[in-house]
Order: structure tokens, then C-alpha cells, then sequence
């Protein structure tokens, strides 16, 4: 990486941080002094608005959209000598946007918790769901199925028996379909993760792979395929309780974790992402987790300010 | 234009002789066409014409190469956006038919965003144009993708990326 990179990358993190429009006045004032803390920074953000006024074309506007993304996604002739999977792709692609379009109407049922927030709801059947921090889900529930689509973050249910109407969790990879359990559904933005904490549940993935997964298993799963089985290790619903507790997870893993705790930019050097930690953790108090992590690895911690923190490795004194 | 010329016209002119035909015989070998591999050709001079300072180009022949090929992958990928275009016309579910004014209009437009987004997957793209050119949330475009909302976040990173690139380019 060059050092370059990382910067462009923490610009590239504010601007969309920003542009999502849910930035707080905090975070606003943290990026202007991310922006006045070095020049570079404010000539990245200005050569990215230069790019973003190539899209202020008045052709391009009056294009349905369904037309434009087609046509970006032509597959390149140059290409198409290389790969012939290519064109299978963009059809596929075309197919999912369609089908979506045409298919799938947003509707009411939404459940939501914010940024450091965890909720316990009582959906209309009896059964209890809480949610983690950053999470949606939208309950549609009619005379023949129980279904919570998890757009986004990590629920656990416990499902209230109804043998008339099964309940299914969808996320973006599969759906998981139970009588009357309880299991926890993480939602990943590679992967579902599913813990069952009591009886069993058949998984299909969108691909049409199939798994029924045991209480005391934790299943990993992607839209096309079963990745990993594997025993529960007890740990997956801490954070009901505020806590984070990982054994031998990679430092990413945990950090990602933490964002749903807290605003702002935190940024992962991508040298100590992989660092492999065991630990218990608060998560209600992130800043003390982070001085934590920073006690017991190779990392050094910089606190710009309180919406803009950076995880680097540390230098080993040996190499001054 | 009299006899004397001013050293940047001199420079062209003495490689224009000495490279437009091994110019042109190396676009051909590549396209296998001669006729579009002079237009290639041409144009490849046109652009060494607009540069800042010819005089100070050391490898003419590397500076056409990179020119020449720049504008073969440009043209194919025209035709490539253009052939999608006029088929996402025919899925339509109402006809359309632009003028062929409109039609040359829409394709420089899509040139130049493709050239943007080059290299973004299929929907990180159109998480950046339902955000830019729609004005849909995170959340909406999220809903409409089947991704997650932290994901279209990652999206918009990227393409922001993409951004600064294309402007380094």
C-alpha cells in the first residue's frame, strides 16, 4: 500500500460518511478538522468533488435508470477475449435489478436500532427479538408465514411456536426457516452467520443450498454456498448483555463489531487487520475497549478527536 | 502557413514521416482492419498535436502506442455501451426512439461515466448513480440492491475512490 492509499481511503470514508446525510454536527466538525489537519487531505476531497461533477451531465439525467446501469454493464469486447463469463455476468446482474424492481415493494413492519443502541421487541406472535446495535429488519407477517427480512446488523429471536405458520429470517445470502427456536442471525456484508441457541433450523441458501443446523452449531453462509459448520462457542450473544467476548478472532472482526458502537471514522490499518486477540470487552464504553486493544497488542491508537480515531501498528522501540 | 516553421510543427511534421505507417501497420496487426487502423492513426496525431510540449517527448513511438491503444480500448468500449444502449432500448417496455443527435449525445455521456466507475462492480455503480443522480438514502438504495445498508456505505467508498483516480488519470 502506498502511503498515499490510506489517505485517499479515509477521504473516500468521510465523503461517503457525509453524503449519507446522517452525520451528526460532531462528525461534520470532526471531518473540517480532518480537512484543515493537512493539505492533502482538502486537495483529496476536492479532486473526488471534480469527479463527482463528471455525473452533472444533463444527458445522463433524463436516461432511465434501468438503461444507463444496462449499458455500464456491457461487458467490455476487450475483455470478453479473456473471459466469456463476463457477458453470463452482466445478464445476471440485469435479471437481479429487474426482478427486484418489479417484485419487491418497500413496505411498513420496520424495525430499526441506531448507532450504540440495542432494542428487545415483541413482534405481534408472541415471539421475543432483540436487536443489535445498527440493525434493520422488516417483519411481514401473514396467514402462512412468519418472515423478518435482516437488511442489515444482527438480531435474536426467540420464536414463539405456531405449527400453521413457520418462521423464516431472509437475509441477503438465504433464508432460514424454524418452527419454534431460538437462534441468533448475523448479517455480514459477505456472509450470513447463524447460532442456534435451542432446537434446529433449515437454511437455503439464495444459490438453493441446503443445511438444518442444530442447537449448540453456527452455520456460515453465503448466497451460493454452506462455507463452514462449526460448534458454537457460547459466545455469539454477549452483546444481549453489553459485551463483547471474541476467542482467537482477527482484530478486523472486532473492529467492525465496535462500529456499531460508535460515530465517526474509525479507521483499520490494513498491517494489523489480521492480529488475532482473545478478550472480554464493554461494549457500551468503546473508547475504553480501544485503549484495551491497545494495551494488549502491537497497535498504536490516535485519537484525532473523538469522531475520528486511527488503529496503526505501533513501532517497535528495536527499530528507532 | 509559410515555409518557416516554429519547432513544435517541425517536431509533428518529422513524426508524422517517420512513424504514421509503422503507426498504422501496428494498428492494423491489432484491429486486422487497415481502414480503421488509419483513422486510429490520425487520430493519434491529433492528440499528440494538442499536447502541452511535443518537443519534449523523448520515445515517440512509445507516446504513440499508448495514444493509439488508449483510442482502440476507447472506441471498442463505445461500441460496447452503444450495442447495450440500443438493446435496453428494445427491453423497454415503452418504444423509444432518439434522434441519432440524441443517440451520439447519451453515449459520450455514458463514456464518460463508465470511464468514472470503471472497475466498480454492478452494484456499487448503481448504488452511486440511485445516490447521485436519484438522491435515494443509503437505506432506499440498500432496500432496492438486497444489500445491506452498511454495505451501500462501502459502495459509496469506493466509487469515491474512483473518483479521485479518474481525476489522476
Amino acid at each position: 500500500m502506498r502511503p498515499d492509499d490510506a489517505v485517499i481511503d479515509e477521504a473516500a470514508q468521510w465523503m461517503a460518511l457525509l453524503q449519507s446525510g446522517e452525520a451528526s454536527a460532531g462528525e461534520r466538525a470532526a471531518f473540517d478538522a480532518w480537512r484543515a489537519a493537512d493539505p492533502r487531505h482538502q486537495r483529496i476531497i476536492e479532486q473526488m468533488d471534480g469527479g463527482l461533477n463528471l455525473l452533472r451531465h444533463p444527458d445522463l439525467r433524463g436516461l432511465p435508470r434501468n438503461s444507463l446501469l444496462h449499458s455500464l454493464n456491457a461487458p467490455s469486447s476487450r475483455r470478453r477475449f479473456l473471459s466469456g463469463s463476463l457477458s453470463v455476468l452482466g445478464i445476471a446482474v440485469l435479471a437481479g435489478l429487474l426482478g427486484r424492481r418489479y417484485g419487491w415493494l418497500p413496505e411498513a413492519g420496520e424495525l430499526a436500532t441506531d448507532t450504540g443502541e440495542r432494542r428487545d421487541f415483541t413482534l405481534e406472535d408472541g415471539s421475543a427479538l432483540s436487536l443489535n446495535a445498527r440493525t434493520r429488519v422488516v417483519a411481514q407477517f401473514d396467514a402462512t408465514q412468519r418472515l423478518l427480512a435482516l437488511r442489515s446488523g444482527e438480531l435474536l429471536v426467540n420464536v414463539a411456536k405456531d405449527p400453521a405458520r413457520p418462521f423464516v429470517v431472509e437475509t441477503e445470502h438465504g433464508r432460514m426457516r424454524a418452527l419454534g427456536t431460538k437462534f441468533l442471525v448475523q448479517q455480514g456484508d459477505d456472509f450470513t452467520r447463524l447460532v442456534m441457541l435451542h432446537s434446529q433450523v433449515e437454511v437455503v441458501t439464495a444459490g438453493g443450498a441446503r443445511q438444518v443446523v442444530e442447537a449448540g452449531e453456527s452455520l456460515l453462509f453465503n448466497a451460493q454456498d454452506i462455507l463452514a459448520l462449526e460448534h458454537s462457542n457460547g459466545q455469539e450473544s454477549a452483546w444481549m448483555q453489553g459485551r463483547l467476548e471474541v476467542r482467537d478472532r482477527p482484530l478486523s472482526e472486532v473492529i467492525d463489531s465496535l462500529r456499531r458502537y460508535r460515530r465517526g471514522i474509525l479507521h483499520l490499518s490494513p498491517e494489523v487487520a489480521d492480529l488475532r486477540l482473545s478478550g472480554l470487552y464493554p461494549l457500551d464504553d468503546s473508547d475504553r475497549t480501544l485503549q484495551l486493544l491497545e494495551r494488549s497488542l502491537p497497535i498504536r491508537v490516535t485519537w484525532h478527536n473523538s469522531y475520528w480515531v486511527s488503529i496503526e501498528p505501533s513501532i517497535p522501540p528495536n527499530t528507532l | 502557413m509559410g515555409d518557416v516553421q516554429n519547432p513544435h510543427d517541425r517536431m509533428i511534421g518529422q513524426m508524422f514521416q517517420k512513424d504514421y505507417r509503422w503507426l498504422c501497420a501496428a494498428v492494423g496487426r491489432t484491429l486486422g482492419c487497415p481502414h480503421s487502423a488509419q483513422d486510429i492513426a490520425s487520430e493519434t496525431f491529433l492528440r499528440v498535436l494538442t499536447l502541452p510540449d511535443p518537443t519534449a517527448i523523448r520515445e515517440p513511438r512509445a507516446l504513440l502506442t499508448t495514444i493509439a491503444r488508449r483510442l482502440m480500448y476507447e472506441g471498442w468500449r463505445r461500441q460496447d455501451l452503444e450495442r447495450a444502449y440500443l438493446e435496453s432500448l428494445a427491453l423497454a417496455p415503452e418504444p423509444v426512439h432518439p434522434s441519432p443527435e440524441e443517440r451520439a449525445l447519451v453515449i459520450e455521456a455514458l463514456l464518460a461515466v463508465d470511464r468514472l466507475l470503471n472497475g466498480l462492480s454492478a452494484k456499487a455503480k448503481a448504488a452511486f448513480l440511485y445516490h447521485q443522480l436519484d438522491g435515494l438514502t443509503y437505506s432506499e438504495i440498500g432496500e432496492r440492491l438486497g444489500v445491506s445498508t452498511s454495505r451501500v456505505q462501502q459502495y459509496m467508498v469506493e466509487a469515491f475512490k474512483r473518483c479521485y483516480q479518474a481525476m489522476q488519470a
